[in-house]
């Protein structure tokens, strides 16, 4: 990894250099995530506990065109082994 | 703008004389003075630290600032909108204090932040700041300030476990943040000190709810004086970041709090904002609009924030019309019902044909709706049905102008769609949209697709932008 010094324009080149990594970035945003997935607030208390979110998302998925009900559901059981171990 | 039209503002509050030994604050906003001083969430933490007399506060924003303490202990910033932070970097260069919280050291400033922003998801920052207030401010600020007081003379890492205790108040530096791999999502959070495991929030519960405390003609909407008349919104449509970060839905008692609010507003301007995620489920919003058609209030100009479809009729509308404002804005996300049913927003075609029709009945001249694509479950057939219902809104009400703004879907934290991505078709989907709306005459306004993208990065589910973005940049300080 580079040295950047603590400037501004430091970042600024930094996050520049960063675009270069685009595509793998680009790969998260379209990604849908697991249940057991660790979330970056995980350690934030939201107003709803999370089993009332993930029954609000199923509820949303009933709604889905059957094709794509399996293929989108973070619900359905992933179909190959998790590429990591949770917590 | 010169320092000098900080004369140009009319208090609702009187400042506290500062003691002697007052605590030397900044509190700054990331943006223009013109944008910060229009966010109500500013104004009113900046008026509760104003109003302490063991403070001495002093606001900052990117081109105006009054004058400076040398040595502050504490700059906050108030943050709302995402690519604000490049402006809190440079701010912080501008004051000299080290862009990361790990580099400073004892003699310089405790850097605190707050606002939707960093309330939602508050890692991409985290680096950054010393402190984040999570939630709301009501009884959080007041007690932030009084721990720090008890701890003003001890070291950095005393304080900041201290500080770490009052709920709502989250230190990043007390939590390790651990990844698959190095480009991976996140693997772990574990608090590092004697700190809760789970940062709790604080909810206020009063029925008295916030109003400027500050009105000037340099303010983006000039004079506007605003009025929070609810808080969250009691739909939770299931993406929406307004309704599930705040929950739970709640409304400023009328006689209470909205009617002696106004008052005192319109004792200084003319112009009124009421805000909040879904102004009109007030359950005594008619008795609202009653008040302020009043003969005194007749020269009032009226601004709401966007409303909830069902509740367009005609009352409103002649309200509106009569205090200056000739559109309404409402939030329709699609024309296909199946749609709407995914994302909870229980709304029908006719109810949005029905808002349209009232609309132009009350004499509004334009309706604008919000719409949205790549919505999860969304297929090609449901934007045909976007087009078919702006198709029949602009015969049902014809001469109304119409227009749709259109976002993409993009996740939000604490919300049940945080376990989707960004949809890799939203981008066509909207082209689309425009192509068949604007060869028929309907006024398209799509948001821009790659700042959703980049929204997504920033604010949405992306574990693995932290990793690599902030990775780097923690790489630089060791
Ligand atoms: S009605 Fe509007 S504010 Fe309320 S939950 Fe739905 S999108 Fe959010």
């Amino acid at each position: 990894m580079r040295h950047y010094g603590e400037s501004l324009g430091s970042y600024r080149r930094a996050f520049k250099e960063l675009k270069d990594q685009l595509p793998p970035l680009a790969f998260y945003v379209y990604q849908d995530w697991q249940p057991q997935q660790v979330l970056p607030w995980e350690h934030i208390q939201g107003p709803l506990p999370k089993t009332t979110l993930l029954k609000h998302l199923a509820e949303a998925i009933e709604h889905f065109p059957v094709e794509q009900r399996e293929a989108r559901s973070p619900l359905a059981p992933p179909l190959a082994a998790p590429l990591f171990q949770l917590k | 703008m010169s320092t000098a039209d900080f004369a140009a503002e009319r208090l609702l509050f009187t400042p506290a004389v500062s003691d002697p030994t007052a605590v030397p604050v900044i509190f700054a906003f990331p943006n223009t003075y013109s944008v910060g001083i229009t966010s109500l969430g500013y104004q009113i933490v900046w008026a509760t630290l104003a109003q302490r007399h063991d403070l001495q506060t002093s606001r900052l924003f990117t081109d105006a600032h009054e004058s400076l303490p040398t040595q502050p202990e504490l700059v906050g910033f108030s943050v709302s909108w995402e690519l604000d932070y490049v402006n809190i970097l440079a701010l912080l260069e501008q004051l000299q204090v080290p862009l990361l919280a790990a580099e400073r050291q004892a003699a310089q400033p405790l850097v605190f932040g707050g606002g939707p922003v960093l309330t939602a998801n508050p890692e991409p920052f985290a680096d950054f700041f010393d402190v984040i207030l999570l939630g709301e401010g009501e009884t959080l600020l007041d007690q932030f300030i009084d721990a720090y007081q008890s701890v003003r003379t001890a070291d950095r890492h005393t304080q900041l476990v201290r500080l770490a205790q009052v709920p709502g108040v989250y230190v990043p530096s007390l939590y390790a943040v651990t990844y698959v791999g190095s480009d991976g999502p996140v693997q772990a959070i574990q608090a590092i000190a004697a700190v809760p495991a789970q940062v709790q929030k604080q909810t206020y519960r009063g029925d008295v709810l916030s109003a400027s405390k500050v009105v000037t003609e340099k303010a983006a909407w000039e004079n506007i004086y605003m009025v929070e008349v609810v808080r969250s919104c009691p739909e939770m449509c299931r993406f929406c970041l307004a309704s599930y970060l705040t929950l739970p839905f709640r409304t400023a008692s009328l006689e209470g709090s909205l009617m002696p609010a106004i008052e005192r507003g319109l004792s200084v301007t003319k112009r009124l904002g009421l805000l909040g995620a879904s102004v009109t489920q007030h359950p005594e919003f008619d008795a609202l609009l009653d008040y302020l058609n009043r003969p005194e209030y007749d020269d009032i100009r009226l601004s709401l924030a966007s409303v909830r479809t069902g509740t367009v009729n005609q009352k409103l509308a002649a309200t509106l019309v009569k205090h200056d404002t000739r559109s309404i804005t409402i939030a329709v996300e699609s024309g296909s019902e199946r749609l709407r049913r995914i994302v909870n927003k229980k709304l029908q075609n006719d109810e949005i044909i029905a808002a349209a029709v009232n609309a132009k009945a009350g004499g509004l001249s334009a309706i604008k709706l919000y719409g949205m694509v790549g919505i999860p479950g969304e297929e090609a057939t449901d934007l045909d049905e976007t087009v078919e219902m702006m198709k029949t809104l602009k015969k049902a009400a014809p001469g109304l102008r119409l227009t749709l703004g259109c976002s993409t879907f993009v996740p939000k934290a604490h919300t049940p769609f945080q376990w989707f991505g960004v949809s890799p078709e939203a981008e066509k989907r909207l082209k689309l949209l425009q192509k068949q709306l604007r060869s028929r005459g309907i006024d398209f306004r799509p948001e821009s697709y790659s700042w959703s993208v980049v929204q997504a990065l920033i604010l949405g589910a992306i574990a693995a932008y932290l990793n690599c973005c902030c990775g780097c940049v923690t790489m630089a300080s060791r």
